[in-house]
């Protein structure tokens, strides 16, 4: 469970990036965060997980608050940037048996896991080269089985899907639903509306740092009529319809 | 028209890579038209004096002592022809770290790929770039002894210019010597494994080698001479310097050109300057020939992509404490960047290569010299092996760069379900472990020059190991309030990085100052009082300043990076 509560992020005293936000992301839901680009997801993002610390408000997770212990909330954390970022010069393995010490997880239970996780998104055979030698989405991959070898409580994925093959993709997001429907958390940005539609239980749509909506996607269809998510979003984050469609009618 | 609009392009090449590498312009800009962070520029013009004020006394003392025994000895132009020698050869050894870093593994040079612009221009420019760098050992071995000689013979125009000449162009050999031997040798070896360290590592050998060769000469010279072939050869200076031929060519010119006069003096002067740029250009010519090559080939990786065994995977996953999986990513974040690996170790194992050289003499006049100065000073071996033994640990710029390395990487420390405080530890503990190396490596050498017992190393390993614990701390301190984590490039974190900058004073200013105070109170404290006031003074400091680091660092893991 992840819950902020009148959280609000200022930057350098003059940008605020996200203002009074309250929100809470209950166990066994998929929460898919949404917002045009600039409207506040990683920098919440990077609250909920302690790279930032919020201006005010408080962020706890699963009711432990990450200002206040930071080790005990983020041992509960898997959490994936939206730029993967590892020591180049390491191999690949290197880097997961670190984290693997760092979470403290048994031997037994990090080769079954890391090895399923590699077999899953066909990282194997790379696992003995130095990152260096890896592909964007290949770094993309190895983060991501990082943040879930330890079996974290609850999920933090920035944007995980972009970059990630179709196959990849469709595995992560077997992945997130079984995650969900054992009672535990997942919370993810997004810009696809497809995926945010098919996938998410709830959703939260963020613009200019304020809480547009939150609920599941049903209730906001009946709040603003129906459509598809992508008309409700362009309608809520205050886009021009008309204007938009006279646009592209013209490029 | 063609020519001088080729050397504009040259210079700006190079000043562009200069100014990428240290700097000037942004520091200019800040300082001086932005007025932002003068205070910066003040600490750093503070120490440049404080440094000169607390070492500069001890330094002059020494240069003035050798130029007597020479001038006695009647042998006045070795004392020339030694600090070109030593300045040549110890930009030799500085050099070949900066060297193989600013031409394969600086990103500087990718900025100018795409560009048209020629190999032998990126490699003119490179050679701008680690001279200006290097020109410091010059300023420091070579410019003292040409101006204290000057003035006490009462040199005449000539000689003022032909210094000025000699000094400008004393780095330039020694670098196109690298250079020379590194550009061909990157080519023929082909590594597929860890071929940047491979490049590096066959340098070092290479250029060891030739110094071993270097001083091996240098003993065939002087051994089996009976006292009365010495003696002659004392009699005719021009015998000792020949010898300078065979051990560094362009100290024999450059002496040559500094000591004779008129139209001789000008014609050495002559030599000496064809011969830099002979040598310059020859390094050229091999760059153009060598270098892009080179250089891309080291952006490629070696991947295997096979199908790894199943044990392979259970191997690599064994379990760790969490301490020593913390120790661990230290090394090995400070290992696999060569630049840092390059930096960090050479200042600590410069010592013992400095040794072989400076033994490979051990049959001369001048060492003899030295030694018998150094000899004077024996009671006070433990203190000054103390502060000897400190300075060579506490320069590894390890500690003063101790976050600014983790760059961006530092938000994967601050993700870790780890608490500060063993972070600290672990970062501390891998800063010290490198820097005991400099201790070790500093008590052989005293052991080889000094003959000191153990009980005497063992003195000097407590008082070193716990005055650089506290020297390494203050250095960490200061890294952990304003560390530089923006860069891609891994120089910045070292080269362009002020609080490496800052760390020279310190650690110059702590052996150097307290070195002063042994020196002026050696009537009054006994070397026993001050060992003992050593090893109390960095112990107490150390247990006072982990607090302070504790707090910085909490600090700088609460902020927003
Ligand atoms: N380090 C920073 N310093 C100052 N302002 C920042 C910083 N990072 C982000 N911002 C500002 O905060 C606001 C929110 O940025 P944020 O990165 O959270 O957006 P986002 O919703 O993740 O956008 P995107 O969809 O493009 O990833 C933006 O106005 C941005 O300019
Ligand atoms: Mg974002």
């Amino acid at each position: 469970m992840i819950t902020l509560e009148n959280v609000t992020k200022i930057y350098s005293g003059t940008t605020r990036a996200v203002e009074n936000l309250t929100l809470t992301v209950e166990n066994g839901e998929i929460f898919g965060f949404l917002g045009p680009n600039g409207a506040g997801k990683t920098t919440t993002i990077k609250m909920i997980v302690g790279l930032l610390k919020p201006t005010e408000g408080t962020v706890k997770i699963n009711d432990i608050d990450i200002n206040l212990y930071p080790e005990k909330a983020k041992k509960m954390i898997g959490y994936v940037a939206d730029e993967p970022l590892v020591m180049e010069k390491l191999r690949g393995i290197d880097y997961l048996k670190f984290i693997a010490d760092v979470f403290e997880v048994p031997y037994e239970l990090r080769t079954k896991r890391i090895g399923e996780l590699l077999e899953s998104f066909k990282l194997t055979s790379s696992i003995t080269d130095p990152i260096s030698t890896y592909s964007h989405g290949m770094r993309q991959k190895l983060t991501l089985i990082a943040a879930l070898l330890h079996e974290p409580d609850v999920w933090i994925l920035d944007e995980p899907i972009i970059g990630l093959d179709p196959e990849s993709a469709y595995i992560l997001k077997k992945l997130m639903r079984k995650h969900a429907d054992s009672g535990k958390t997942v919370f993810f940005s997004t810009h696809v509306m497809e995926i945010a539609e098919k996938l998410c239980d709830r959703i939260g749509i963020i613009n200019r740092g304020k809480l547009l909506y939150v609920g599941t996607l049903d209730e906001l269809k009946k709040l603003k009529g129906s459509g598809s998510l992508e008309e409700l979003f362009l309608e809520l984050t205050g886009s021009n319809l008309p204007q938009l469609e006279a646009l592209s009618r013209e490029l | 028209m063609i020519k001088i609009k080729g050397l504009k392009r040259l210079l700006k090449i190079s000043w562009i890579m200069i100014d990428s590498t240290y700097g000037f312009s942004y520091r200019n800009y800040l300082y001086f038209q932005k007025k932002q962070r003068l205070w910066e520029f003040f600490l750093i013009l503070s120490s440049i004096v404080t440094l000169a004020v607390s070492v500069g006394p001890l330094y002059l003392k020494l240069i003035s002592g050798l130029f007597r025994q020479y001038e006695m000895l009647g042998i006045k132009n070795l004392f020339l022809a030694n600090s070109v020698t030593l300045a040549g050869l110890f930009g030799l050894f500085t050099g070949i770290f900066l060297t193989i870093n600013s031409l394969f593994f600086s990103k500087n040079v990718e900025v100018l790929f795409p560009l048209p612009i020629k190999a032998k221009e990126v490699v003119f420019g490179k050679i701008s770039e680690v001279l200006i760098f290097q020109i410091l050992a010059s300023v420091i071995l070579l410019l003292p002894f040409e101006i204290y000689y000057g003035v006490k013979s009462q040199a005449n125009l000539l000689y003022w210019i032909n210094s000025i000449l000699v000094f400008s162009m004393s780095q330039i050999f020694p670098i196109s010597l690298i250079m020379i031997i590194i550009l061909p040798l990157s080519r023929i070896l082909k590594f597929k494994k860890n071929r940047d360290f491979m490049i590096l590592l066959a340098g070092i050998v290479v250029l060891i080698l030739s110094l071993l060769f270097v001083s091996y000469t240098n003993r065939l010279v002087f051994e089996g001479y009976t006292e009365e072939q010495f003696l002659k050869l004392l009699s005719n200076p021009d015998g000792f310097l020949s010898r300078f031929t065979t051990i560094y060519f362009p100290a024999f010119l450059a002496t040559k050109a500094l000591v004779s006069s008129g139209i001789k003096g000008f014609s050495w002067i002559l030599l000496y300057v064809g011969f830099n740029i002979g040598a310059f250009y020859l390094t050229i010519f091999l760059g153009e020939k060598f270098y892009y090559q080179t250089y891309l080939e080291l952006q490629e990786f070696y991947a295997k992509k096979e199908k790894i065994k199943p044990d392979e995977l259970k191997k690599g996953l064994k379990v760790s404490s969490l301490k020593k999986a913390l120790i661990v990513r230290e090394w090995r974040y400070f290992l696999k960047v060569p630049s840092f690996a390059f930096n960090g170790l050479a200042s600590v194992v410069i010592f013992p290569v400095l040794l072989i050289m400076f033994a490979g003499f051990k049959n001369s006049p001048e060492f003899t010299q030295i030694m018998i100065f150094l000899e004077s000073y024996r009671d006070f071996i433990v203190p000054f092996g103390i502060l000897l033994s400190t300075l060579a640990a506490s320069m590894s710029t390890l500690a003063s760069s101790a976050f600014s390395r983790e760059g961006k990487l530092l938000n994967e420390l601050k993700m870790l379900p780890v608490s500060v405080k063993l972070i600290t530890q672990t970062k501390f503990i891998h800063v010290n472990s490198v820097s005991v190396i400099g201790i070790l490596s500093s008590i052989i050498a005293l052991y080889i020059l000094m003959k000191i017992n153990l009980f005497e190393a063992l003195l000097i390993f407590f008082g070193a190991f716990a005055c650089t614990n506290f020297l390494n701390m203050v250095q960490m301190i200061i890294d952990g309030i304003r560390p530089v984590l923006d860069w891609d490039n891994p120089q910045r974190a070292m080269k362009q990085n002020l609080n490496v900058a800052l760390s020279i004073p310190i650690v110059f200013g702590f052996t150097g100052g307290v070195g002063y105070l042994v020196y002026l109170s050696k009537e009054i404290l006994s070397p026993a009082i001050w060992a003992l006031l050593l090893i109390l003074i960095g112990f107490f400091s150390s247990v006072y300043l982990w607090r302070i680091l504790l707090k910085v660092v909490r600090n700088l893991f609460e902020r927003d990076l």
